[in-house]
């Protein structure tokens, strides 16, 4: 793809943000369409209720998506360089199992909600801790034993779920599970106090190690020789991703697909460039994510988004390798 | 003019040694091949002199400086490794121009022309020019060899190594790439590499190194060491060395 092809898929994207903003807005069960999001923005007048849908309903659940699809986009374009590894995910280093586990305990327990993201957290932090100070051996990380170490944690802590799950009741099940899935209904303003400025902080500090991913797309010896410090590189990008992720999950539980696969996505447009693949996966994966939630919320009953992302980006992800192995055939 | 030393080197792993007292030295415009059996420690000593494992004791300098005092050693050294593998599909230029990134800026993220003028010579040097849209994926084996060579040159190091450069390659192919690094010893490049072919060390090679269990057998300008005896001492096989066309051939 030539540099202006490039950037008028980057000014696409770029304009297609605010316009899936303002259609997330625009939906849902409230009758509060286009016209008075229009009016909310411009200043003109507006009824208390509609500025109540709009503003502390509507508003802070389409930051969440934006806020979690850029930090799982980020987080697993990140990760997969990291790793030389195309499968893998944000979720991979037991970030989804430390967050799923402990949710589904404060469940159990019947704990307030407010502790449940905050569980979900320090799970998700833990778990990855966990993973690398397994795989941290003699100043050296090895990407076999982080993978192989992320495989077992999350084995592990996946069973202690599956039996907290099986000593609930039916109602904690069920928002269990929801949870699981990933879902942004009836997120507020609460639910992205204390997430925002990590994402924001760790989407910028995470461009910066741009060039060392791209070093480490090499093998060890020739990226070691380029300069690149591949346990320092694997101890900082472990860290951002931990921390993006963990963020995102406590913003909307586990929403799978878009960490995986938007990378992918950007890198058969972009290249392999993460000067490029890094920016440009944030802004995909926060597409997706809105895009995703609209049409959850516009389905007869509300599906949670993570079940959304996967049904639709997926067949979209296999006729995207499909076209790619065609044009490479000819 | 650049100087590489290497002084009483040893290398160890749980307290086994790999490498015991190695001590050499290359200059400008030579090429030292290193030989050995397999496990004799010869990619130990070549990562040892790329800066990639802390010698157990002994150290390497450049220009009697020790790496650990040298200021951006990794402009001043690069070595190609047995491995010619990128993830995902990766153009040769892209490849290339990763060479230029010890020479950017903390937080510079574009190429200077001063860069793209090196990345463009290297390519031109290995007749990689018509290939620099290609992905690397695609190329041979030869050209994937040079594709890495080129990305080795625009490094723009003085110090080139190289572990085993012609590793799977048809004969075309490799003397291709060993024709190339006798062209960049005789631009007053420093080169070292592991290689297994006892003639074309002989061809190509100004000096030689040989071990055997991580010791020194012989090292030195390759017609003083490229003897019967040496070699026997090296591999345990009866190998005559014989004057051919002004130059020594080794006999199995």
């Amino acid at each position: 793809m030539t540099a202006s092809m490039r950037s008028v898929l980057v000014l696409i994207l770029i304009g297609s943000l605010p316009c899936l903003f303002l259609a997330s807005l625009s939906i849902g069960d409230a009758d509060v369409g286009p016209q008075q999001v229009l009016n909310y923005f411009f200043g003109e007048k507006i009824s208390s209720i509609d500025r109540l849908v709009i503003q502390d309903i509507r508003m802070p659940r389409a930051l969440a998506a934006v806020l979690t699809g850029a930090a799982l986009g980020i987080s697993g374009a990140m990760l997969q360089g990291m790793l030389r590894n195309p499968l893998a995910s944000p979720f991979l280093l037991g970030i989804s199992s430390g967050a799923g586990v402990c949710v589904v305990i404060l469940f159990a327990l019947n704990v307030v909600a407010f502790w449940i993201p905050v569980g979900a957290w320090f799970g998700a932090v833990a778990a990855a801790g966990l993973v690398f100070l397994i795989s941290y051996q003699r100043q050296h990380i090895s990407l076999e034993r982080l993978i192989l170490a992320g495989v077992a944690v999350s084995s592990v802590l996946g069973s202690i779920q599956a039996i907290f799950l099986l000593r609930s009741d039916d109602t904690r099940i069920q928002n269990s599970l929801t949870w699981l899935s990933g879902t942004l209904a009836a997120r507020t303003w609460d639910d992205l106090a204390f997430t925002w400025i990590p994402i924001v902080v760790c989407i910028f500090a995470s461009l910066v190690f741009a060039k060392q991913l791209n070093l480490a797309l090499l093998d060890d010896d020739t990226s070691q020789s380029l300069g690149l410090s591949l346990v320092k590189l694997r101890l900082m990008v472990g860290f951002f991703s931990t921390i993006l992720t963990a963020c995102a999950v406590c913003i909307s539980g586990l929403v799978g697909f878009v960490g995986l696969v938007i990378p992918h996505m950007v890198r058969l447009v972009c290249g392999t460039n993460f000067m490029y693949v890094l920016p440009m996966s944030g802004l995909l994966g926060a597409v997706v994510l809105l895009g995703a939630d609209a049409l959850a919320r516009t389905y007869l009953w509300e599906l949670p988004v993570g079940l959304v992302t996967s049904l639709i980006g997926s067949p979209f992800f296999i006729y995207l390798l499909q076209r790619r192995r065609l044009r490479q055939s000819m | 003019m650049t100087k590489l030393n290497a002084c009483k080197l040893s290398f160890s792993v749980e307290g086994s040694s790999i490498l015991e007292n190695v001590s050499l030295s290359v200059s400008s415009g030579e090429w030292l091949g290193i030989a050995g059996l397999n496990g004799s420690g010869k990619s130990t000593l070549l990562k040892c002199m790329a800066g990639l494992l802390i010698p157990s004791s002994g150290q390497m300098s450049i220009d009697g400086q020790p790496y650990s005092q040298v200021d951006h050693i990794h402009r001043k050294l690069s070595i190609m490794s047995q491995s010619t593998d990128v993830l995902s599909a990766m153009s040769v230029l892209d490849l290339v121009r990763l060479g230029r990134y010890p020479h950017l800026p903390a937080w510079s993220f574009s190429l200077s022309s001063i860069d793209h003028a090196r990345v463009d010579y290297a390519l031109d040097f290995t007749g990689l020019n018509d290939f620099r849209h290609r992905q690397v994926s695609t190329l041979s084996g030869g050209e994937r060899q040079r594709a890495f060579l080129a990305l080795s040159l625009a490094q723009d190091g003085s110090v080139l190594l190289f572990d085993e450069p012609t590793n799977h390659l048809d004969l075309v192919a490799q003397i291709q790439i060993l024709s190339l690094l006798r062209r960049l010893a005789d631009h007053g490049k420093v080169v070292v590499s592991v290689l297994h072919d006892l003639n074309q060390l002989s061809k190509y090679c100004s000096r030689l190194a040989l071990l055997r269990d991580g010791a020194l057998v012989a090292e030195g300008l390759l017609s003083q060491v490229f003897t019967s005896p040496n070699l026997k001492l090296t591999f345990g096989l009866d190998i005559d060395v014989v004057h051919s066309y002004d130059r020594l051939c080794a006999i199995i």
